[in-house]
């Protein structure tokens, strides 16, 4: 049979299919008029398609019959019964075998919508991997329709149960429960917020004779009691408050609107503290079972817990020893009702426990509690509070990670309008039992994009006596598209936000112009630089004359647009405006305010990109310093500004220094950002260049292949960083022998930032330099053309010392040399080193430059004379100075000694081969182990 | 399993995505050891009472290669589009030592009345090896078809993934099986 053959066969079955089988042989007759082997065939097919329908095909998804499955989950014997329905021990077998706790969820409680709204947080609960966090596998109905959830099994206790059976010492307590902080600080990071934190959740199991704690129960909370607060839970299952309450935190058990965040999760780890050090609960939990519920949320809202080492004396349940006052405080400080006087973080609290085991004076001491600059904060408060009652099920870990762009103005009225149009519209949709709408069919698998999409759509009309909400919505959900990486949809829901403030306030007032200032941000984030420097240049002029030159607002613009100078490699601009701002905010907001700190790390960046490293150091270790101090040594601003001082001495080549600072500041960024995290992903890629440069070429490679799946969670493909990402691993690929990778990686770089940045940026041409070295042997014509282009934008940009200029020219030298155009190949190089050195000039660079005019000469036969004082020079030039690579110096001894040899001088041939041996032993010796 | 693993996969994965022909290759071996450890656990019969399901293989296979989390998986119907033509060479590999070794040669083959019999509960061993070299001929005659029979059943995916694999409309993929499934019965008879 031919394949023609066979295709006409399948056309002929294909039609005879389609129609009625009583059809079938009248057609088959006309078709295959004249022939019949045609007809055979086909009859033969059909009668085998009708036999064995299902042959070959996958089987459906199986579905378990016995009595005693529920689901696919065999069980073994019930753990225990609750408020919230039973939980079994059960076995899954497909399509593993392991055994896994399965809650199941008693009847009325909406299985439908209980099951959406926890499919809803899946992604996010999946994000978590931490080794005190239980895993919550599946979540499914039974065949009576109960929910389900499907949990890693935790053989194990209660840790106030645990803590008091083992009668562990106030110090084991706390060792233990400090674990429990860093899961809960996991799953915030993540986006989560557990909600109910209690010990019956938090289960201790004993490994080894270790004792491991596991926070149970994630996303359980969410999903059954979205809206939970005391009010709602007493009304659904009054009989598991108690159980509850007494962890909960005011906000949780105040009526009215959800707005719950993490230091919700921070009052209950600091309840749960309370109990393992008194024995107690905060409020104490026989006087509250006497209570009806009213005065019993009441309390949770007024009462102040009574110190814990007091209650601890009162206790006849633990040894009398003396609680230290100084301990006190975490709890108190944790449990604080109103939560902006709370631990701002699980990580603060943490911090203060650690520095009391360590017998250091604790953040949360009493009179005269730290409080710090944190305007930064509040002013993102209330549009971030927003976010969290809206997407926080949904999105939550994205949102977070975008703290930049958020720009909080809404009045409080605005801000609940907002919460309650969100609510209505989005979160709303997460429940499949609400998205039934005439003729559009339930959606099991909504996505975030598409909860958006439609709160997008239902906007517009809804809001015309109201113009300023209306606002406020759309820059709220830009916000979030924008969190999503959709940074399109966020420009047009900004752009409109900006057109209703512009309509309804004019052009002169406040919010108008921060409506601008976040659409300039926003078209700077997607890496649109050049668009943006307009942007702010224009909004900088408006805002000094409407808000005052020294209005905060109008600072914060005017560095802004030095950092939009500085993104587009004009350094020098940058540097000037970046001082300037730098002046103004330390008058205006003070040396070590926030503000002033993060134009200082802007100008910090601007000299370390100019190679002014002497400059950028002190700067960056002043900083480093100041947010050590102020922001503490976990904070993300504070490592970010440990990367830099490390790029700095990284460019300096003291590469242990580098390496220590970066390790330092990679292992929390990873513990506290986690890795799809632009901070975490800068320090990532610095690590794996330094590593790079010192041959260690796997372990770079690991890195930035790390990096780069990593990075798709926060950047598009072709954003800056991104593009630089692949020059480098295009280099790795080389130095591995991956030559092909190497040279498609460079493309790739090159053409995306010929377009996103521009012919002239820095980076692109660096880019050209690599692309033409790269194309030296196949393509050398291209590689010429791209190697002038480089050259020429470099000297107009850089400079003619610049080391990337001194680069460039060396591409060109060495293919000019190949088509021996000694002439222009020499007027190049003279012109460079004749120039006067700038103070960021590279010295060992300027030397290896000479060597390159050492080797044209050395290629005229009767200028070797002058080819050998010029190499002598440059030779000693170099290794006498600290160099990243070896190769120059020894391409310059090299062709003294060819240079002696042609002169018949064995004698200087063997001397200078003795030499670059010996200095390259002396030069290895040098590098960092 | 080695936690490097699940990562390294994933990053091969996206990489052959981009088109990264070597990534592929790269991504082979790694799956390939999980499926072989499972299929040779079931052609030896060490789980009484399991009908062999290609299908099942591939998805005990992906789900251990994800260290039990497939829900941070992307690009799941990929996963099993890899998975499929390996999972064709491992079964056909492993029938083949089966059948060396049990018969003392020549493959025994099932009266395909048997394989229908049975018709989601395929393969008995010898059916592997007449349906390899069934899907070789077919592969000659139509290899979009061969391909997509591959997927569909060596790598148990749905109508609606092996379109998106393939690249095709849903119809396209509903109109070549049935065909194929028609052809290769009619193949399988022959020879049985």
């Amino acid at each position: 049979m031919t394949p023609e053959r066979y295709e006409r066969i399948g056309e002929v079955f294909d039609a005879a299919l389609e129609i009625p089988a009583v059809e079938r042989d009248e057609y088959l007759r006309q078709v295959c008029a004249d022939d019949d082997t045609l007809r055979e065939e086909v009859l033969r097919l059909i009668a085998n398609h009708e036999q064995a329908a299902d042959f070959l095909a996958p089987p459906p998804p199986q579905q378990s019959r016995l009595l005693e499955f529920i689901g696919p989950y065999q069980i073994k014997r019930q753990l225990g019964e609750g408020g919230m329905g039973t939980v079994y021990l059960a076995v899954q077998s497909e399509p593993i075998r392991r055994e896994v706790a399965l809650k199941v969820i008693k009847p009325g409680m909406g299985s439908k919508a209980i099951i959406g709204r926890f499919e809803s947080e899946r992604r996010a609960l999946a994000l978590m991997d931490h080794a005190n966090i239980a895993q919550v596998f599946d979540v499914g109905a039974t065949e009576q329709g109960l929910p389900y959830f499907a949990m890693e099994f935790v053989d194990g206790l209660p840790i106030t149960r645990y803590c008091e059976e083992r009668q562990l010492s106030v110090r084991q307590r706390i060792e233990l429960f400090i674990p429990v902080c860093h899961a809960i600080q996991h799953a915030h990071q993540k986006g989560i917020i557990h909600r109910d934190i209690k010990p019956s959740n938090v289960l201790v199991k004993v490994v080894d004779g270790q004792a491991i704690p596991k926070v149970i129960d994630f996303g359980l909370a969410k999903a059954l009691h979205p809206e939970m607060t005391g009010e709602t839970l007493m009304m659904t299952n009054a009989g598991m408050i108690l159980g509850t309450l007494q962890y909960m935190s005011p906000e949780q058990s105040a009526p009215g609107l959800i707005d719950i965040d993490t230091r919700s999760d921070v009052y209950s780890l600091g309840a749960l503290l309370y109990e393992l050090l008194t024995g107690s609960t905060p409020l104490d939990a026989r006087k509250l079972a006497q209570e009806n519920y009213h005065d019993l949320l009441e309390r949770v809202r007024q009462e102040e817990p009574i110190a814990p080492s007091i209650r601890r004396r009162e206790s006849a349940l633990l040894n009398p020893a003396v609680l230290d006052r100084e301990l006190d405080w975490i709890p108190l400080k944790a449990l604080e009702k109103e939560r902006e006087r709370r631990y701002e973080s699980v990580n603060g609290m943490t911090r203060d426990l650690e520095r009391y085991l360590a017998g250091e004076p604790v953040e949360a001491a009493p009179p005269s509690r730290v409080y710090r600059a944190r305007k930064f904060v509040r002013r993102h408060r209330i549009s971030f509070a927003v976010a969290s009652a809206f997407l926080v099920v949904l999105i939550a870990a994205v949102v977070i990670s975008v703290t930049m762009a958020v720009r909080a103005r809404q009045a409080e009225q605005e801000a609940s309008a907002v919460n309650t149009f969100l609510r209505k519209e989005v979160l709303a949709q997460a429940d499949p039992s609400n998205q039934a709408k005439p003729n559009v069919a339930p959606d099991a698998n909504l996505t975030v994009r598409t909860a958006l999409d439609r709160a997008a759509g239902g906007v517009s009309g809804k809001f015309g006596g109201q113009p300023l909400v209306e606002a406020a919505i759309r820059e709220t959900i830009s916000s979030t598209y924008q969190g999503l990486g959709i940074y399109p949809k966020a420009q047009e829901q900004a752009q409109r936000a900006l057109e209703l403030r512009r309509r309804v306030l004019g052009e002169n007032d406040r919010s108008t112009l921060q409506s601008r200032h976040m659409l300039a941000r926003l078209v700077s984030v997607q890496g649109h630089y050049r668009d943006a420097e307009p942007l702010f240049a224009q909004l900088l002029a408006d805002s000094r004359t409407r808000l005052g030159p020294e209005d905060p607002d109008t600072l914060e613009t005017w560095a802004a647009l030095a950092r939009s100078y500085q993104l587009q490699g004009k350094y020098e601009p940058a540097a000037e405006q970046f001082r300037l701002v730098e002046a103004a905010e330390a008058r205006v907001l003070g040396a070590e305010h926030p503000y002033t700190l993060m134009t200082m790390e802007g100008r910090a960046g601007t000299l370390f990109m100019q190679r002014k490293l002497d400059e950028a150091e002190p700067l960056q270790a002043k900083v480093l310093a100041i947010r050590s101090r102020v922001l503490g040594e976990e904070h993300p601003d504070t490592l970010r500004v440990m990367t830099s001082l490390a790029a700095t001495y990284h460019v300096q080549i003291r590469y242990p220094q580098a390496e220590a600072l970066y390790r330092n500041a990679l292992a929390i960024q990873r513990r506290v950002n986690g890795v799809a995290h632009p901070d975490t992903l800068v320090t990532m890629y610095n690590l794996g260049t330094l590593l790079g440069a010192e041959k260690r070429y796997p372990e770079a490679l690991t890195l930035f292949e790390e990096n780069r799946a990593a990075r798709g969670a926060v950047y598009a493909p072709d954003h800056p960083r991104t593009l630089r990402l692949l020059v480098n691993l295009s280099s790795l690929y080389g130095n591995v022998g991956r030559k092909a990778e190497e040279i498609r990686m460079m493309e790739l770089a090159l053409s995306g930032q010929m377009r996103v940045l521009g012919t002239d940026h820095h980076d692109t041409l660096v880019s050209k330099v690599f692309l033409a070295n790269l194309y030296a042997e196949s393509q050398p014509g291209r590689a010429e053309a791209l190697a002038r282009d480089a050259l020429s934008g470099m000297r107009g940009r850089l400079g003619l010392s610049h080391p990337d200029t001194y680069m460039a020219a060396e591409a060109l030298i060495d293919l000019l040399l190949k088509r021996a155009q000694y002439g222009e190949a020499e007027r190049i190089t003279r012109e460079l080193l004749e120039a006067p050195l700038s103070k960021n000039a590279d010295p060992a660079g300027r030397f290896q430059l000479m060597g390159q005019l050492g080797g044209i000469l050395a290629k005229q036969p009767g200028r070797r004379e002058e080819a050998e004082r010029v190499l002598l020079e440059a030779y000693e030039g170099m290794v006498g100075k600290r160099m990243g690579d070896f190769a120059p110096a020894r391409m310059s001894g090299q062709r003294l000694a060819e240079l002696y040899a042609a002169k018949g001088d064995a004698t200087k041939v063997a001397e200078w081969q003795r030499r670059v041996k010996t200095d390259f032993e002396r030069y290895e010796a040098a590098l960092p182990k | 399993m080695d936690s490097s693993n699940s990562s390294e996969i994933t990053r091969m994965l996206s990489a052959w995505r981009d088109g990264d022909p070597e990534a592929l290759a790269s991504l082979t071996p790694l799956v390939y050891g999980e499926l072989h450890n499972l299929a040779k656990a079931y052609l030896a019969g060490e789980r009484p009472g399991h009908i062999l399901q290609p299908s099942a293989l591939v998805n005990e296979a992906f789900i251990r290669l994800m260290e039990w989390k497939p829900d941070q998986w992307q690009n799941r119907s990929h996963f099993f589009g890899v998975s499929a033509a390996l999972m064709r060479r491992i079964l056909v590999q492993s029938a083949r030592e089966q059948g060396t070794l049990k018969r003392g040669g020549g493959a025994l083959r099932v009266s395909l009345s048997e394989a229908t019999g049975l018709a989601r509960q395929l393969p008995k061993v010898a059916d592997v090896l007449a349906l390899d070299i069934a899907l070789d001929a077919l592969e000659k005659l139509n290899p979009r078809q061969a391909r997509m029979i591959e997927l569909r059943f060596f790598g148990g995916l749905s109508i609606e993934d092996t379109a998106e694999v393939m690249g095709t409309s849903v119809s396209t993929v509903h109109r070549d099986f049935r065909m194929a499934q028609a052809w290769l019965y009619q193949q399988l008879k022959d020879r049985g």
